[in-house]
Parts: structure tokens; C-alpha cells; sequence
């Protein structure tokens, strides 16, 4: 199974490149902190991932943490959105 | 305003990606079965002639012992009278007394801090040298300095001198007397007056244990038997010898109607004895003989050890009639290695393929791997090894096509069957470990990721040329869009074909999106959040109940899953409040897409957690879906907010 491996791990580091690129691209635009740090807390947490995954390592305690944050990272939007779209 | 060649480029992209999964998903379960398909053929075809060979064996293991049971040879041998021998007893005797000393002075070695004391309060030490013995006899050990009984069957015997021994009987008082001081072993015959008042030749095996106590205080094993209670024939019979040796068998013996083991073509220690004796009635032989006395037919018993260390023995026992009197029982013992090399003469073409017999009572009868140390030692409890003797299971079971995947006593996940050796109460297990059969599917799947990812980049290069094409032809004109509110002004194309009149306001899916679309419109957002929250808890609550049990407490992982999934749950509807239209049917699509992500990746938890094994393949789909709707979230996000900053001057 090492090669599903690789493949989980290949989509983990596109969706994680894909972010990076919005990233920089925010930097560059000088744009508030507030806004690219979701993109920048989903990276993190995606990197992670595909280094766990690479490695094989499937523990569930591990994943709990790395699953956990994603509530703050949705959260995060919605109140930006909120904010704005009023 | 958004150019189309990037939506070109979005939906061939996500197009191909689908049609791409899709193909994947196809080939691998297509693939996967063709795998699964060609091992189970192989294990099935070789289990059947691993059946067979063993069932050879046996037919002509039960051939032998029926010709056997027929010759006039056998039976003018158990007719013959029989008798005592001298000889035989003492050689007999000599050799159980050297057994149980060499015991004793291991378990000495051992516990050399054990004083007298505490041996004699140990009860396994007890059992080691109060040993049954011959017809309900016990071994027992004295003292041999002060020559005092120091452990005995008989407790009220402790305390009593050896030196008083002298005046009941000179013959015995010259047999210990050569212990005193544990000078020497003694071995001699003796008589005795026995319980009935009858005069009988009594035998004397006395050895020195080479072991001190803690104490420094020195024993001497003891065993005395009765003569006449080990019966033999007088003679020997070079034909049975011949024949035995011919077959090549390990030993040929034969069982008076009363349980002596009257006869044995190569002599070994429990020659003459009654297997009807408690001493006995564990051994495999002894077994068998019960077995054969009530059935009155051929039986199989094995394998069974005579001692530790032995080689392993399989059994078959006949009872011998002459003009329907009993004789006797003729048994035929045969090395269970013999047995082994049918059993490994066949091989497949997985490595991790196994073939191990089991017995009635769960433990390995046969080699597994390249050991033989954990025979009649390793339980080996499975699922198929439990369906194989569960007679509601044999009753639904077709030998043909019932193969299946399971964990292995080791703990591997497995595909198998099993035959039922019903001569024998036997189970043949067969068994190929699952990740030698899925090896293929590697460079298989290698292959197809990479003509799938050649896909998508070509298709949607090919979107990026159609939208290119557009955004030229079209510049300047503005293409209007399509909206459900639009296509309900005009006749349906069913309407138009079948002549009918429709109503001009949006019906069917259009009706449903619109009015969903409204009514979400105008949600209040504390119902949107409380919405939300419910079906993350309600979906929480139905999947742990399904899957797990609540005392495991595994389901602290469906917490974080839970969170997110109510999240998201609460993006996709507040996507439909978004002013930017553009960026609500991001956020629409991507919430939608994790929503997908975040409850197939639940019950995929549940599904794992409650049967321990999923494979790697079914988590990729979701996860596709998941990341892909993160990104849209993401785009969709930065379309409200990035520019509308920007644009507010609100760089910092």
C-alpha cells in the first residue's frame, strides 16, 4: 500500500503548493494579516499531513490534533466573510 | 469581469478529474478482482489436492491395518497365553525411575534455594516426585543419610525408619541397605505378601538424586511394581517385524481385549502395561483404544508425543475377531513427518501461501512456516479455523466457492478456506496474505494515475484552447447568462416535443433550486448555525451508534470531523448570502464539496475503528473532494475579501 501512500500524499502537497502560491500572493500584495492567515494555518496543517501520511504513520491520536484546527481555520473565514458582506 | 477562458479551464479540469476518478475507481475494483479471482482459484484447487493426499494417506493407512487385522499371523499370536516377563519389567522400570530423577534434579538445579521444607509444602514439586507409576503406584523419595520416608503417596509413612524394614523382609532390607548414606543406586527382586494374602515378585528400582537441598540433605527415588502386573506374549513373530518394516512404519503393537500392550514389534517403555491404567489414560494410544472399544471400527488418533522430544505419532487401531471372538486391538503407528511431506509436496505460487492442519481442539497439528516446535503447543483460533468446526456454518458451506478475507492467528488480514477432515476431526487451514496478492496492483495503479494525470492536463488544455477561442470570437459582446429564472420563460424542449402547454413558471429541478436558493437567501443566520450544529451532531450520533461501541471511546475521533463538518455546513448556507455572485458559487461548491470530504471520511473512521482494517484506496475519492473544495473556499474567500480591501485602500 505504499504507493496509495504517495498518492494521498501527492494530493496533500498540490492542494498545499496551490495554497502557498495564494499565500505569497497575498504577501506581495501587502494584504492584513487577518485575512491570508486561514490560507496560511490550512498550509501548515496540510504539510503536516503529507509528512504523516508519506511517512505512513495513520495514528489516530495525531490525526485528532491535525484534524482539530480546521474548525478555527472555517471559523476564521465565516467571520471575515460576515464582516464583509455586511 | 471573469474571463472564459479561466471557467473553461475550472470545468474541464474538475471534468476530467471526475471522469479520471471514475476510470480509477473502475479499473482498480476490476483489477482488484481479477487478483482476488486468480488467488482464490489457487487456493482452492491446492487445498483440494492437499485434501485429497491426505485422505490417500489414510485409506491406505486404514488398508494396512485391516490387512493386518485379517492374518492369521495376528491371531495365532493373541491367542497365545500370556505371561511375565522378568526382563522386561525391570528394563521398564529402570527407565521411568531414570526419567522421573532426571526431573527431579533439574527442578533441584532450578530452585537451589529451596530448603527440605520448602519442597515438600510445593505442590509442583510434589507432583514431579510423587509420580503415578505402574498399577496405582506412586514413585516416593526418602532421605537417604537418616533413611526416613520424606515424600509418599501415603503421608502416614513419613517419619517411619528404613532401618525397620530389616525385620519385615531381609530380600527388600538387601535392596536399600546399598543406599545408605546414598553410596549407590539399587535395582532387585524381592517378594511380598500383598493385600489379598497372596505371595507375589515385587521389582525394586531405587536411583540417588545427584542434587542437594538448600539444606544439604540428599534423596533417593523409589519405585516397586508388582511382576505379574505387566503382561506380554512369549513369543516374537519375524513376519509382523518384516511387514512393519516393509511399510515403513514406526512400530506395529497389539492390545489385548483387556488393555495390555501385549506385542510390539520395537520394544519401547510402556511394553506390558495396561493402557487402561490412570497412568496411561492420557496417552495418545490409550485414547485411541477407548475410542476403538466403543466404536468396534478402524480409528485415527494423532498426533500425540510418547515423551517430550519425541517424534510426533499418528495412530490407526483395528480390533481382531476369529469367529467373531475378541482377540484383541492390532495397531499400526506411523512418523507424523511422513505425514508432513504429503502435506508440503504440493506448493503454489505465493510465498505467504499456507497449508497447516488444526485439530478439534484449536491446536496446530502440522509444520507452519519452517518450525515444528509450537506443534500441539500454538492455538490457533480464527474465523476460519472457528467456521470450520461450527456445524451450522458446514451446513451452508459450499467447498467450491467459499473463500474469504479475514485476520490470521497472527493478526494479518488474509484470504482463505478450509476443508474438514472428518476421519480425523481435523481442519485443513489455507490461507495467502492479502498484501502478496494486491502486489500487482502497485505498478498497476502507477501506471494508471499516470495516464489519468496525462488526462486532465490534456483536457484541460483543450478547455483552455475552447475558452480561449470564446473569449477572442466574443470580445466585446456579452454572452447572457443562463439562470433557471430564464429557461423558465420558455417552453420546455419535453414541451415543445410532446405538444403539451406548460406554465411559464420554473418547474422541476429549476422550481427546487430556485426556491432553495430563496428560502436560504433568507434564512436567519441563528437557524442557519443551529441547522448546522444539529445535522453535524444528528449524523455524529447515528454513525457512532452504528459503528462503534460507546465504551471504546474511539469515537473521540469523529469529534474533530463533527466540528468541521457543522462548519462547513454552515459556509454552504451562508454561500447563498454572499453578495459577490462569483464568489458565492465558489464558496457554494466548495462547501458542498467538503461537506461530501467530511462525511465519507466519518463513516470511513467508523468503518475502520469498528472492523481495524480499511484500505489506504478508499480514503483518496473523499480526500480529492475535500482539498478540492478547500481551494474553491479559499478562491471564494479571497474574491470577497482580498479585493474588496484592496480596493477600500486597506492595504497595511
Amino acid at each position: 500500500m505504499v504507493f496509495l501512500n504517495y498518492v494521498l500524499t501527492g494530493l496533500m502537497t498540490v492542494t498545499a503548493i496551490i495554497l502557498l502560491w495564494v499565500i505569497s500572493n497575498e504577501i506581495i500584495k501587502k494584504r492584513r494579516i487577518a485575512i491570508f492567515l486561514p490560507f496560511l494555518l490550512s498550509f501548515v496543517l496540510i504539510a503536516l499531513a503529507s509528512s504523516f501520511s508519506l511517512n505512513g504513520i495513520f495514528d489516530p491520536f495525531i490525526w485528532f490534533f491535525l484534524e482539530f484546527p480546521w474548525f478555527i481555520v472555517i471559523i476564521w473565514i465565516v467571520v471575515n466573510l460576515w464582516g464583509e458582506n455586511d | 469581469m471573469i474571463k472564459k477562458t479561466f471557467i473553461f479551464v475550472i470545468v474541464f479540469f474538475l471534468l476530467s478529474i471526475f471522469l479520471g476518478g471514475l476510470f480509477m475507481s473502475y479499473s482498480y475494483s476490476s483489477e482488484k478482482d481479477r487478483l482476488f479471482r486468480e488467488a482464490s482459484d489457487e487456493l482452492l484447487s491446492i487445498i483440494e489436492l492437499k485434501k485429497e493426499s491426505i485422505n490417500d494417506y489414510l485409506f491406505n493407512f486404514e488398508k494396512d491395518i485391516r490387512l493386518l487385522s485379517e492374518s492369521q499371523e495376528i491371531k495365532s499370536l493373541m491367542k497365545q497365553s500370556l505371561f511375565s516377563n522378568e526382563s522386561l519389567v525391570k528394563m521398564n522400570i529402570e527407565e521411568k525411575v531414570r526419567i522421573i530423577s532426571n526431573e527431579v534434579e533439574n527442578y533441584l538445579i532450578e530452585n537451589p534455594e529451596m530448603t527440605l521444607k520448602d519442597l515438600q509444602e510445593s505442590s509442583e514439586f510434589q507432583e514431579i516426585i510423587v509420580h503415578p507409576f505402574g498399577k496405582d503406584v506412586y514413585t516416593s523419595a526418602y532421605d537417604c543419610d537418616l533413611m526416613v520416608p520424606l515424600f509418599n503417596e501415603d503421608t502416614k509413612l513419613r517419619g517411619f525408619n528404613l532401618y525397620e524394614r530389616k525385620d519385615e523382609s531381609l530380600s527388600l532390607w538387601e535392596i536399600d541397605r546399598q543406599t545408605i548414606n546414598c553410596e549407590s543406586d539399587s535395582n532387585g527382586f524381592y517378594r511380598e505378601i500383598d493385600s489379598d494374602g497372596m505371595l507375589r515378585d515385587k521389582y525394586k528400582s531405587t536411583k540417588i538424586i545427584s542434587v542437594k537441598t538448600a539444606d544439604d540433605v540428599s534423596f533417593a527415588l523409589e519405585a516397586e511394581v508388582y511382576v505379574d502386573d505387566y503382561k506380554v506374549i512369549k513369543n516374537n513373530s519375524k513376519n509382523l517385524e518384516d511387514f512393519k518394516g516393509n511399510l515403513g512404519y514406526h512400530n506395529l503393537i497389539l492390545i489385548s481385549p483387556d488393555g495390555y500392550i501385549i506385542y510390539m514389534a520395537d520394544i519401547m517403555e510402556n511394553f506390558g502395561e495396561s493402557l487402561e491404567w490412570e497412568i496411561n489414560l492420557e496417552r495418545g494410544l490409550s485414547k485411541n483404544y477407548f475410542r476403538v472399544k466403543e466404536s468396534n471400527n478402524v480409528s485415527f488418533f494423532g498426533p500425540f508425543v510418547r515423551h517430550y522430544g519425541d517424534i510426533i505419532k499418528i495412530s490407526a487401531m483395528v480390533p481382531v475377531y476369529d469367529n467373531k471372538n475378541l482377540l484383541g486391538y492390532a495397531v499400526l503407528v506411523d512418523d507424523i513427518d511422513k505425514f508432513f511431506d504429503v502435506l508440503e509436496e504440493i506448493s503454489g505460487n505465493y510465498k505467504t501461501g499456507r497449508y497447516y492442519l488444526i485439530n478439534s481442539q484449536d491446536l496446530l497439528i502440522s509444520h507452519l512456516g519452517n518450525t515444528d516446535f509450537n506443534i500441539l503447543v500454538q492455538s490457533i483460533r480464527t474465523e476460519n479455523s472457528l467456521n470450520c468446526f461450527d456445524e451450522s456454518f458446514q451446513l451452508h458451506f459450499e467447498e467450491n466457492e467459499s473463500v474469504e478475507t479475514f485476520l490470521d492467528y497472527m493478526g494479518d488480514m488474509v484470504l482463505g478456506t478450509h476443508r474438514e477432515i472428518k476421519n480425523m476431526n481435523w481442519c485443513l487451514l489455507g490461507e495467502i496474505n492479502i498484501k502478496e496478492i494486491l502486489v500487482p496492483m502497485n505498478k498497476f495503479l502507477m501506471y494508471r494515475v499516470f495516464a489519468v494525470l496525462i488526462f486532465v492536463l490534456i483536457f484541460s488544455l483543450i478547455g483552455f484552447f475552447i475558452g480561449n477561442s470564446f473569449d477572442r470570437k466574443y470580445k466585446g459582446i456579452k454572452i447572457r447568462k443562463f439562470s433557471c429564472e430564464r429557461r423558465a420563460k420558455f417552453r420546455s424542449w419535453y414541451c415543445i416535443m410532446l405538444g403539451l402547454k406548460c406554465e411559464k413558471s420554473p418547474r422541476g429541478v429549476c422550481f427546487f433550486i430556485i426556491k432553495l436558493r430563496n428560502y436560504m437567501k433568507n434564512l436567519d443566520l441563528s437557524y442557519a448555525f443551529l441547522f448546522s450544529v444539529l445535522f453535524s451532531l444528528v449524523y455524529f450520533f447515528i454513525l457512532v451508534s452504528f459503528f462503534e461501541d460507546w465504551s471504546s471511546l474511539n469515537f473521540y475521533n469523529l469529534i474533530p470531523d463533527s466540528l468541521a463538518l457543522a462548519g462547513f455546513m454552515f459556509l454552504f448556507i451562508y454561500s447563498f448570502k454572499l453578495k459577490k455572485e462569483f464568489a458565492g458559487k465558489l464558496i457554494f461548491i466548495g462547501a458542498l464539496l467538503s461537506v461530501l470530504d467530511r462525511a465519507v471520511q466519518m463513516v470511513l473512521e467508523g468503518y475502520l475503528f469498528h472492523f481495524e482494517i480499511l484500505l489506504l484506496y478508499w480514503w483518496i475519492p473523499g480526500r480529492l473532494l475535500g482539498y478540492i473544495g478547500i481551494i474553491l473556499i479559499f478562491f471564494g474567500f479571497n474574491e470577497v475579501v482580498g479585493y474588496s480591501k484592496l480596493k477600500k485602500g486597506g492595504v497595511k
